[in-house]
C-alpha cells in the first residue's frame, strides 16, 4: 500500500537516510526500530510530506507524494514526534481545525472531532486548553489529530516517549486497536514496544535497512539458540559446568562474574528452540546443589544490533 | 480556496487572543494621537495619514514577524505541512489574518477622520483615497513581514529582518543620485551607460513609501495600484516558494 523506494536524505555532509526501501502493506503494523539518530524521523517525515528526500520515492497506491502531494496527504495521517499542538486552543477547537485543513467535510467535522476524543480518551479535556494538559494527554490529542480524517496509513513517530508507564499502556493498546482497522508505521528505539503492537519490524540503523522481517523470524535469526544464566552454590569447582555440559542440547557454558562467594555463575548457551530451563534445574536438584538463578536472557535492543551490524560486516568482508 | 480560509481563521483568533495585538494598537493609538495633536495646523487628514503610514512601518514587522516563524518554533508547522493543504493557500492564509489586524488598526484610525470632520471641514475625496493608499502600503509591508517570518524560526529576527528591510526600500532612492554619478562618469560605453541608466529608473520607482503619498493627495494613479499588487504577489510568491523548498 505505502512504498518507500530508495529514499536518501542528506543534512550538510550528513547521510541521514540511506537509500531506504520497504513495503508497508495494507492492514498490517509495521515497526520502525533503530537507536537515536538511525534517522527514523527524518524517513517518517519524508513518508508525511514534511521533508522532500534527495532521491527516491515514497508511493501511496503507486501514487507519489512528490507529483501529487494533496492527493496522498488526504490519505495519511502523522504524529510528530512532537505533537503539533496549539497552545492557546482548547482540544475541541483544535480538533476542528485539523478536521478542517484535513478535509473532512463540514457536516461530519463534529462527529468525527467527538468520536476521535472518545477513542483516545481525551473527551474528559475537550474543553481544556492544551496549554494547561499534562503530556499524556497532550500525546493522545497528537494522536487524535491523526487520526480525525480516518486517514488509510498512520504514520506514528515514537507515540509513547516520555510518557509514564500506565501511560504507555494505554497508547499501546489504543495502537493495537487502530491497527484493526488501519495501515499503521510506528517508530521506536526500544524493542519490547514494537513486538507488543506490530506485526512486521524493519530495523534501521545510521540511515540503512539494517533488516525486514516479522517478529518471530527477527528472534529467530537473532537467536540462534538461547542463553541461559545459572548461579548454582554448593557445587565443587568444575563439577556444575561439566554437569551443565553434558546436558544434550547445551552448547557451551562459560563462567560468568561472580557475584558472591562460594557459589558460581554462567552463562549457559543452548541449540536454537531448546529449553534448558528443566534439566538444568533437575541436574542442580540431583547432585544437592542450590540453584541460586536461573533465568533466560532476553534479547535486547543492543543485542539486536551487535548481531546485526556485526552480520552485515561479515558479509561486507565477504 | 476553503483551507485558506481555514487557516486565516485560525490565525485571526490567535492574533486576536494574544496580548501582542492589543500592545501594537495601544502602542499604534498614543503615539499617533500624541503627534497628530501636537502637530496638527488645519482641518485635513493629510497629518493623520503621514503619521498613520510612518506608524505601520513600525508596528507591521510586531504583525507578521508570529506568522511562519512560531509555527516553526513550536513544531505546529509539521501539522500544515503535512495537510492537504497547497503553500499558496497557507501564504494567502496567513497573509490575509495580518491583514485583518492591520485593517482593523487603520479602521479604527478612522477615529481621526471623525474628530476632524466635528471640528473642521476636511476634504472627504483625498481621505477615502488615503485609506485605500494606506491598505496597499500595510499590505505590501505585510507580505514582505509575512516572507520573513517564513525564514526564520526565531520571531525577533523575523521583525528585525522585516523592518530592516521596509527602511531599506524606503530610502532606497538615496542610491539613485550615486548611480546617476557613476553613469555620468562612463561616457566611453554606451552599454555600461544604459546599465547604469536602466538601474537609475528602477531605484527612483522602487522605494515602497514613494508610491503612497500620492493616494493622500487624493489622486489614484494606476501605477501605484500596480506597483503595490505587484510587490504583494510578489513576497507572498517568494514565501509559498520557501515553503516548497522545505518540503514538497
Amino acid at each position: 500500500m505505502l512504498e518507500v523506494k530508495n529514499v536518501t536524505k542528506n543534512y550538510g555532509g550528513l547521510r541521514a537516510v540511506d537509500g531506504v526501501s520497504f513495503r508497508l502493506e495494507k492492514g498490517e503494523a509495521l515497526g520502525l526500530l533503530g537507536p537515536n539518530a538511525a534517522g527514523k524521523t527524518t524517513l517518517m517525515r519524508i513518508m508525511a510530506g514534511y521533508l522532500p528526500a534527495d532521491d527516491g520515492s515514497v508511493l501511496l497506491d503507486g501514487m507519489d507524494i512528490a507529483e501529487s502531494p494533496v492527493a496522498v496527504k488526504r490519505r495519511l495521517g502523522y504524529l510528530p514526534e512532537i505533537p503539533p499542538l496549539y497552545n492557546d486552543m482548547t482540544v475541541k477547537s483544535y480538533l476542528l481545525f485539523a478536521a478542517e485543513i484535513k478535509g473532512v467535510p463540514r457536516q461530519s467535522r463534529a462527529s468525527r472531532a467527538d468520536e476521535v476524543m472518545e477513542r483516545t480518551g481525551v473527551a474528559d479535556v475537550a474543553g481544556r486548553l492544551i496549554r494547561n494538559i499534562s503530556k499524556g494527554y497532550r500525546q493522545r490529542v497528537g494522536l487524535a489529530q491523526a487520526m480525525i480524517h480516518n486517514p488509510d496509513v498512520l504514520i506514528l513517530d515514537e507515540p509513547t516517549v516520555g510518557l509514564d508507564p500506565n501511560q504507555i499502556i494505554e497508547i499501546r493498546n489504543l495502537i493495537k486497536e487502530l491497527s484493526e482497522t488501519n495501515t499503521i508505521l510506528l517508530s521506536s528505539h526500544i524493542l519490547t514496544e514494537v513486538s507488543a503492537t506490530c506485526d512486521r519490524v524493519v530495523i534501521l540503523n545510521e540511515g540503512r535497512v539494517a533488516a525486514v522481517d516479522t517478529q518471530e523470524g527477527l528472534a529467530r535469526r537473532l537467536r540462534g539458540g538461547d542463553a541461559l544464566t545459572v548461579e548454582v552454590a554448593g557445587a565443587k569447582p568444575g563439577e556444575a559446568a561439566q554437569a551443565f555440559l553434558s546436558i544434550d542440547g547445551v552448547d557451551g557454558v562459560e563462567p560468568a562474574p561472580e557475584v558472591a562467594p562460594g557459589s558460581e555463575r554462567f552463562t549457559v548457551s543452548c541449540r536454537a528452540g531448546f529449553d534448558a530451563r528443566g534439566p538444568i534445574f533437575h541436574k542442580a536438584a540431583a547432585s544437592g546443589w542450590t540453584l541460586l538463578e536461573l533465568s533466560r536472557d532476553s534479547i535486547s535492543l543492543e543485542d539486536v544490533f551487535i548481531k546485526l551490524t556485526a552480520d552485515e560486516e561479515a558479509s561486507s568482508d565477504e | 480556496m476553503s483551507n485558506a480560509y481555514y487557516i486565516f481563521k485560525k490565525d485571526v483568533k490567535s492574533l486576536f487572543m494574544s496580548p501582542l495585538a492589543y500592545v501594537v494598537m495601544a502602542v499604534f493609538f498614543c503615539v499617533s494621537s500624541f503627534l497628530l495633536v501636537a502637530g496638527m495646523e488645519e482641518a485635513s487628514m493629510r497629518g493623520a495619514f503621514g503619521l498613520i503610514a510612518t506608524m505601520l512601518i513600525f508596528i507591521m514587522p510586531f504583525l507578521t514577524m508570529r506568522s511562519f516563524a512560531e509555527e516553526f518554533a513550536s513544531g505546529t508547522d509539521e501539522l500544515l505541512m503535512t495537510s492537504p493543504v497547497t503553500s499558496g493557500q497557507l501564504v494567502a492564509g496567513k497573509f490575509m489574518a495580518v491583514m485583518a489586524l492591520a485593517g482593523a488598526i487603520i479602521a479604527l484610525s478612522g477615529q481621526y477622520a471623525l474628530i476632524i470632520g466635528i471640528y473642521g471641514d476636511p476634504d472627504w475625496g483625498p481621505a477615502l483615497t488615503g485609506y485605500a493608499g494606506l491598505l496597499l502600503l500595510s499590505g505590501a509591508l505585510a507580505s514582505l513581514g509575512v516572507y520573513c517570518s517564513s525564514l526564520t524560526r526565531s520571531q525577533p529576527a523575523a521583525a528585525v529582518s522585516a523592518f530592516g528591510l521596509a527602511l531599506l526600500l524606503i530610502v532606497i532612492r538615496a542610491a539613485q543620485s550615486a548611480v546617476d554619478a557613476l553613469a555620468a562618469s562612463f561616457t566611453g560605453s554606451a552599454a555600461a551607460e544604459a546599465v547604469a541608466k536602466a538601474l537609475s529608473s528602477v531605484l527612483e520607482t522602487a522605494g515602497v513609501l514613494d508610491h503612497y503619498f500620492d493616494f493622500e493627495k487624493g489622486v489614484i494613479d494606476s501605477t501605484h495600484v500596480v506597483y503595490y499588487v505587484a510587490f504583494i504577489l510578489l513576497f507572498l510568491f517568494f514565501t509559498a516558494r520557501r515553503l516548497d523548498s522545505k518540503r514538497f
